[in-house]
């Protein structure tokens, strides 16, 4: 079949070239491998294409004889034939012609995203422009992407941006006290073991957290040439608040530049970081705007596609009414493939919301880790929830975004949080364990973003610098860090980068706390309320490559530094193994587990505490005190001249 | 006739694959893809559309002439071709040429070492 095309293609070529080509092409394409036959069809279009515009000189003179044919006005005809097609060749090629479209609308018609993804607008045409949408779908077919994009959505005002993929539920950025960032449970992506100290405990609800920063969106790519299929009803990005905030958004973070993304943040919405924003940026590519869902002056919903991947994302954005536009929330979360509009589109009704608030009561009530705090925040919400205060949300992240702001007012723990998915979570036991999927899809996240390892220097005067954004599970990232620490091994002082880290698994950290003792060393405890254990965490007993003890060590931490790299701080702290140089950190002591509560909800469950050997308590509320208090951006100056200083080793 | 033969400098990459491809012996269009394929590592990939263009060109030029089909060829409606000396003579020049880049760009690149701010 391929091969008959082919032929009926190399014969469409200028005569002259066809006489002496066609068979020697025709020969190429039978002794070539049969998965190479798509890219020889191409080729022969591409050829057809310059053939017979580009190279006039080879065949002008070879078609003088056939042009009269011209004349009897076939001219297309008339240019490879001398003789006139049959009248009913015409008339079959118009019933081809009919079919092949037929075939091509009934495609459309029956595709299940319905979007348009064009490339090469520039938003600024298009804000305010339409948009159309098919209402067929087209295109490419979403598919899981290596993205750990599960982005998740967010907050209020006032909340702050969490970094993208750092594992730990719930982690704030910057005020504390708010309500934060959501999570994103995604079915089948980054659950389990994503949470502060890994719980053992991976439900498919478990979500991971991230934020504002990462949200994204492009609207660069929007498609104005398919507004030539009539049959598409269209979608507008209104010229409002919220597109040009999303224009200016796009923007700034599609340029790659940092300075566009640090204007950005100062003009519209300040809890996102122009750090975030970059490292969001680098691990994405950018994002194409596939569709705008939900086009409002003051709010939009819009779907786009990550530019390294084929991860999609749903993105939303609402802003206040002023000049310019103040971000009040914006998000954006990876999808699963086969995601629909409907899932999209999903309101909260009266029912959905007193199921969600019942479900989420109970799963306080069963594994939070202090029961009493547990029944108050029980009382509070009951108590608003009768004054109606839930009763206009119909947003799904509007509702869940409320109901972690109210159990947080209660409770102050900032790795409690209720999160929605647009997209359907599977329902599977609570006691599921990570399937072969989940697992191959953690891997690959973790490979698409280097464990969370950012940064490794060798500074001037011997001192070794290494920044990474996550403890990541070190049954897939053990290599990276072990690779990581060995780098550092001939370094005289080792500056520990944890200003953008929001936690993860234990295990890394006594992985990488390891290298810093020759002696076995206890690190910290863990007790679980559901059967009052407790997990004593020590380092290991071999780590491949050179120790570091003895060797001086700093830790870089900012506000934002959370959960499982608050662990790692405190312990070392403790240790008086490290001095911890930067800002107090988030105060988030408590693991978290995650539930599915519903078919677009879930609830991050903090069910146990750290305990500290020597201290005896934990870091929760209060954050891990820095031994030297300087800004966040003035840390690692600091310590790069206290270990300059301090000179080598005592 | 040196001089003359400069003009087409550069070469467009296909014309040099090609022409050196034959410069090794006669190939047919299929055995030049495949050679121009080994000659890069795998890394150019010479459609057959592209191929039988530059040829045309090339033909033209006389830097490669055609030699017909082969008798005992397993495919028949294989034709060969051949680097003429014209051919030979304007790829040395541009292998000339490319040696002078490659020089230069050993030695700028050895100075502009990166150093860390």
């Amino acid at each position: 079949m391929l091969r008959f095309f082919y032929r009926w293609l190399v014969r469409f070529h200028p005569p002259r070239f066809r006489e002496r080509f066609a068979d020697e092409m025709l020969s190429i394409f039978d002794h070539a491998e049969a998965r190479d036959s798509g890219k020889l069809v191409a080729d022969v279009f591409i050829s057809l294409a310059r053939q017979w515009t580009i190279r006039r000189a080879f065949w002008e003179e070879n078609v003088a004889p056939s042009a009269p044919a011209g004349a009897h006005g076939f001219p297309a005809f008339s240019i490879l034939e001398s003789s006139k097609p049959r009248k009913s060749a015409l008339i079959e090629g118009v019933v081809l012609t009919w079919f092949a479209y037929a075939a091509l609308f009934f495609a459309l018609s029956h595709s299940k995203l319905h979007y348009v993804y064009v490339p090469s607008v520039a938003f600024e045409k298009v804000a305010g422009a339409e948009v159309r949408i098919p209402a067929s779908g087209t295109n490419s077919t979403p598919t899981p992407g290596s993205l750990p994009t599960t982005t998740p959505t967010v907050s209020e005002a006032g909340t702050n941006s969490q970094k993208p993929d750092h594992p730990s539920l719930g982690r704030s950025r910057s005020s504390p006290s708010k309500s934060s960032a959501g999570s994103l449970p995604e079915p089948g992506r980054f659950h389990a073991r994503t949470d502060f100290m890994g719980s053992s405990q991976s439900s498919p609800g478990k979500s991971k957290s991230s934020g504002p920063d990462s949200a994204a969106g492009v609207f660069q790519s929007m498609e104005l040439t398919l507004g030539a299929a009539p049959a598409w009803p269209q979608a507008t990005v209104p010229d409002g608040p919220a597109g040009q905030t999303l224009a200016a958004w796009l923007r700034a973070f599609n340029s790659g530049d940092r300075a566009q993304m640090e204007e950005y943040c100062q003009k519209y919405d300040a809890n996102q970081s122009a750090d975030g924003m970059m490292s969001f940026r680098n691990m994405t590519g950018g994002f194409e705007l596939i569709q705008v869902v939900e086009g409002e002056r003051l709010h939009l919903k819009f779907l786009v596609k990550e530019r390294n991947s084929d991860t999609q994302a749903i993105g939303s954005l609402d802003v206040k009414d002023a000049e310019p536009a103040e971000v009040v929330q914006f998000g954006l979360r990876a999808i699963p493939p086969g995601t629909s509009i409907s899932d999209l589109t999903f309101k909260v009704d009266a029912a959905t919301r007193s199921r969600i608030i019942d479900a989420s009561i109970a799963q306080l009530n069963e594994s939070y880790v202090f029961p009493e705090v547990a029944k108050k925040m029980e009382v509070a919400v009951r108590a608003r929830q009768k004054q109606g205060e839930y009763d206009a949300i119909n947003d799904g992240n509007a509702f869940a975004a409320k109901l972690t702001e109210n159990f947080q007012e209660v409770s102050h723990d900032k790795h409690l949080r209720v999160d929605y998915s647009p997209a359907k979570i599977p329902d599977r036991p609570l006691d599921a364990k990570p399937s072969p999927k989940d697992k191959a899809q953690y891997r690959q996240q973790m490979e698409h973003m280097n464990c969370g390892f950012e940064k490794l220097e060798h500074l001037d005067g011997n001192i070794g610098y290494v920044k990474f954004n996550m403890f990541a599970d070190p049954d897939v990232c053990g290599p990276t860090a072990v690779a990581a620490m060995n780098f550092l091994g001939y370094a005289d002082a080792i500056i520990f980068d944890l200003r953008e880290n929001g936690g993860g698994d234990p295990k890394m950290i006594a992985l990488i706390s390891t290298y810093l003792f020759e002696q076995p060393t206890h690190l910290n405890d863990l007790w679980e309320r559901k059967d009052n254990s407790t997990h004593q965490y020590w380092t290991l007993p071999y780590v491949p490559g050179k120790r570091l003890e003895g060797k001086a060590v700093y830790i870089l931490t900012s506000k934002q530094t959370f959960s499982g790299a608050e662990e790692f701080s405190y312990n070392l702290k403790n240790l008086k193994r490290a001095t911890l140089i930067g800002e107090t950190t988030g105060g988030g002591a408590h693991p978290v587990s995650g539930h599915r509560i519903g078919d677009h909800f879930t609830i991050g469950v903090p069910f146990a505490r750290a305990i500290n050997p020597i201290s005896k308590t934990n870091w929760e509320g209060t954050g891990v005190e820095p031994d030297v208090k300087v800004p966040a951006a003035e840390a690692l100056a600091t310590a790069e001249r206290l270990a300059h200083d301090q000179k080598i080793p005592k | 006739m040196k001089e003359n033969v400069s003009s087409f400098l550069p070469l467009s990459p296909a014309t040099l694959h090609i022409l050196l491809s034959l410069a090794g012996g006669d190939l047919h269009g299929y055995g030049i893809m495949q050679e121009v394929l080994r000659q890069s590592q795998g890394q150019y990939k010479l459609g057959p559309g592209t191929l039988y263009d530059n040829l045309q060109k090339l033909v033209e030029l006389r830097f490669v002439e055609e030699l017909g089909h082969r008798d005992g060829d397993d495919d028949p409606r294989r034709r060969y071709y051949r680097l003429t000396s014209r051919g030979r003579e304007v790829l040395a020049a541009e292998i000339m040429r490319l040696q002078g880049v490659v020089r230069e760009g050993k030695l700028r690149l050895q100075s502009a070492r990166p150093r860390r701010a």
